[in-house]
């Protein structure tokens, strides 16, 4: 029976209107198997979920496209591990179709985590018609950062907290809740889903909740100690100096338009593609731990308020070239992080903001910007996407860093 | 032929690269800079001494990576894991002109001639292929057949003709492959009668395909047997349309050209919105009305269908120049080569603002 990468991969095969050979099928199910593992690695590496995303952007038909440094290491481990079944060299959409099968593989890793911070890059793609509905549902699915993964010590302390807790706190447990536990304990709550199976940890809590007037002095202690940490938990969240959520953090800044690095409001910075560096650097430190789709579009809202045109269109290229000029006119702006210069060093394919930041030094260079991140950099983009970009990509370089 | 001639001291090692006729290198557009990428060039003073000539290169048993003949199925599907080809289906029966129109524009587009056809020709897989078809052309007089009819293919599916083109546009650097088969009419007789297993297995190809073109002889149509030739053009017509279809692509292209048309008693210009009206078309018209009556269906097929008249060769090459060649490839490229920008994604966002999540981030703060 054929594996699911195997189905997958034959599915774009015909798709991109490639014939399935069912001679090479044992050669292609371990070449997708030797991906699937190389991007399970991402956890550890997200560089290589990353140079997966840009040889799947990669336009098959740039010049030299099959010697892109992000090609190579891709290359060499489907060679290796193809055995001579039949492929050729230069053999870029063959890649990226094998790359789509084996993606799974870096789904729920750290590094496919990142990955939907450069399909921005799909702004300044086109043509590719065979291609570019697959491609595109992928992008589409890429998921955001997921959540952390609850322990299960964190998972009683949720109880506790939400359970056990406010049942010490409250001498006369009222019936109503009573009922909803006991209701609920053989159930899944809407919040299970969030937490993974708990069903058998909540009615464990609840046999214990039953059984806590014959409890030993320790357990009495215990949920003692836990009525305490409570206490000192709702003392903190009513505190002045309690700390402030990403959410309100973000909402701040945005309400007040203000740069903290700059020290002035931001409506004061004249030139449009300083207002939009500053900005989305702001916005993306505040961003680390938020979604990032709505939190571009509240950076796009912000700058709409102070009044930018976020609707005006030009080419990439001149508002690469805008931002270029504002982060020369800007010494102190952050420097790109040393893990992903290392990264984009090597191939800054799809990595236009991150492309303008390491050339900041020297003079622009239209065809070098062309070269470098292999986009058709004469598509039209408005100002709000253009600010999408600046912010993912900061956000990258924060998340990149952070993560390694 | 245009192209970079291979610099002195430079020696290209592969014999099917270079114009023996001009010494020029026909992959020179192909790369940005031939001398520092092409694998085939050889700077040494040794590899100068030792250009090799075709016999010589026999001789040697060097291979080449590719031989400039013809491609076969293999061949195409290699190029295809590389490149996202562009396949035109040539389709017409048999002494239609198939063969004459792909000479005639491969000629043209490779002496620059290009009109305001929006690529540069670049590259050609298959040179040896075009360029045994551009001798036989050139000794034609005037008389008889001017490139020989296609070989009826062995058991090997496919025999197919390559072209490389740059876009015009200089801000668009692509290198954009092009495949057209080059099929005996026999076959496509076959084709359309449904009942040749052959057949079927030698156009296995059209499921793939990116545009059709389908050639009919103009001046057939005004013989004694014209109505025979409309029925069974009529017949072509609606099985492309069928198999455009099957591709299940939206706007696929399908050009209609009718050849030779130099030879017939019309002469009138076809306003372009009044193509696909056979009244337009006068005389030719009124001599294909089954044609256009199955070409109406391409509409409601998805199919996007054009008509255009041509003659390939007029006259002998040395005395006049083709007419209408380029127009019936300009529009299949138009749709083949589109470059729409892709549409913004939509993707959903995960819950990280649950109550649980928030809880554990104050935790930990």
């Amino acid at each position: 029976m054929a594996s699911a990468e195997e189905t997958s991969l034959n599915e774009i095969w015909r798709a991109w209107g490639l014939r399935t050979d069912p001679t090479l099928a044992g050669a292609q199910v371990q070449a997708v198997a030797a991906l699937k593992a190389w991007l399970a690695a991402s956890d550890q590496k997200p560089e290589h979920a990353l140079r997966s995303v840009q040889v799947i952007l990669l336009d098959p038909e740039r010049p030299d496209a099959a010697n892109r440094p992000c090609v190579k290491p891709i290359h060499d481990l489907v060679i290796d591990s193809w055995k001579g079944g039949g492929t050729h060299e230069h053999f870029v959409v063959f890649l990226q179709a094998m790359l789509l099968a084996a993606w799974p593989g870096a789904a729920a890793t750290w590094g496919g985590a990142l990955a939907h911070l450069v399909r921005g890059a799909s702004l300044a793609l086109r043509g590719r018609e065979r291609q570019a509905p697959r491609i595109q549902a992928w992008l589409a699915g890429l998921p955001e950062a997921p959540l952390p993964v609850a322990s299960p010590s964190e998972v009683v302390a949720d109880l506790v907290e939400t359970t056990i807790s406010p049942s010490l706190m409250l001498p006369n447990f009222p019936q109503d809740k009573l009922d909803f536990l006991a209701k609920n304990s053989g159930q899944g709550w809407s919040w299970a889903q969030t937490s993974g199976s708990i069903n058998p940890l909540f009615n464990a809590v609840w046999e214990l909740y039953q059984r806590l007037p014959a409890a030993e002095a320790a357990l009495v202690e215990q949920c003692e100690n836990a009525l305490e940490g409570m206490r000192q938990y709702m003392q903190s969240v009513t505190s002045t100096k309690a700390p402030v959520s990403p959410e309100l953090d973000l909402l701040w800044w945005g309400q007040a338009g203000y740069s903290h690095h700059l020290r002035r409001p931001l409506r004061h910075i004249a030139d449009v593609g300083t207002r939009v560096l500053w900005g989305s650097l702001e916005a993306a430190e505040r961003s680390r731990d938020l979604p990032t789709e709505p939190a571009a579009s509240f950076l796009v809202e912000t700058l709409r308020r102070l009044g930018l045109d976020v609707d005006q269109k030009r080419p990439l290229l001149e508002w690469m070239r805008e931002l270029h000029a504002a982060i020369r006119a800007a010494p102190q702006f952050p420097k790109i992080q040393p893990q992903l210069a290392e990264f984009a060093r090597e191939d800054a394919l799809g990595l236009s903001i991150t492309w303008v930041r390491m050339h900041a030094s020297e003079r622009f260079d239209d065809a070098a910007a062309r070269e470098g991140v292999a986009l058709a950099l004469d598509v039209d983009v408005d100002l709000g996407d253009f600010a999408g970009l600046v912010f993912r990509e900061l956000l990258l370089d924060l998340r990149f860093s952070g993560m390694q | 032929m245009t192209g970079a001639a291979v610099a002195p001291g430079l020696r290209c090692q592969n014999v099917d690269c270079v114009v023996a006729a001009t010494g020029r290198c026909a992959r020179a557009a192909e790369f940005e800079d031939p001398l520092a990428e092409c694998p085939d060039l050889d700077r040494s003073v040794e590899a100068a001494r030792s250009v090799q000539t075709p016999a010589s290169a026999l001789a040697t048993g060097a291979a080449a990576p590719w031989s400039g003949k013809p491609l076969d199925q293999g061949e195409c599907e290699a190029l295809l894991a590389r490149t996202p080809a562009r396949l035109l289906a040539v389709l017409g029966l048999h002494g239609a002109g198939k063969t004459c129109l792909l000479t005639s524009f491969f000629l043209q587009l490779a002496d620059g001639q290009r009109g305001e056809f929006p690529y540069r020709f670049a590259s050609s897989l298959t040179l040896h292929g075009f360029g045994e078809l551009a001798e036989r052309a050139s000794q034609w007089r005037g008389q008889g057949e001017i490139v020989g009819h296609t070989p009826l293919e062995d058991e090997r599916p496919g025999r197919f003709l390559h072209l490389g083109f740059r876009p015009a546009a200089r801000s668009d650097e692509r290198h954009i492959d092009v495949l057209c088969n080059d099929t005996h009419g026999e076959i496509i007789n076959a084709f359309i009668d449904r009942v040749d297993e052959r057949a079927r297995r030698l156009l296995g190809f059209l499921s793939r395909a990116d545009g059709f073109l389908v050639i009919i002889d103009a001046e057939a149509l005004f013989s004694a047997d014209g109505t025979k030739q409309d029925a069974r053009n009529s017949l072509l017509v609606q099985r492309a349309i069928d198999e455009a279809k099957q591709t299940g692509r939206a706007d696929i292209p399908l050009a209609l050209v009718f050849t030779k048309f130099d030879r017939l008693p019309v002469d009138q210009v076809v306003p372009v919105d009044r193509r696909l009206d056979p009244r337009s078309w006068g005389s030719l018209g009124a001599r294909a009305p089954r044609i256009f009556a199955a070409l109406r269906r391409s509409e409601s097929a998805g199919v996007r269908a054009d008509v255009f008249a041509a003659s390939a060769f007029p006259r002998p090459m040395q005395e006049g120049q083709p007419i209408g060649v380029m127009a019936p490839f300009h529009f299949f490229l138009l749709h083949a080569d589109r470059r729409r920008a892709w549409s913004p994604w939509e993707s959903p966002i995960s819950d990280t603002t649950s109550a649980f999540a928030a809880m554990r981030r104050w935790r930990i703060e």
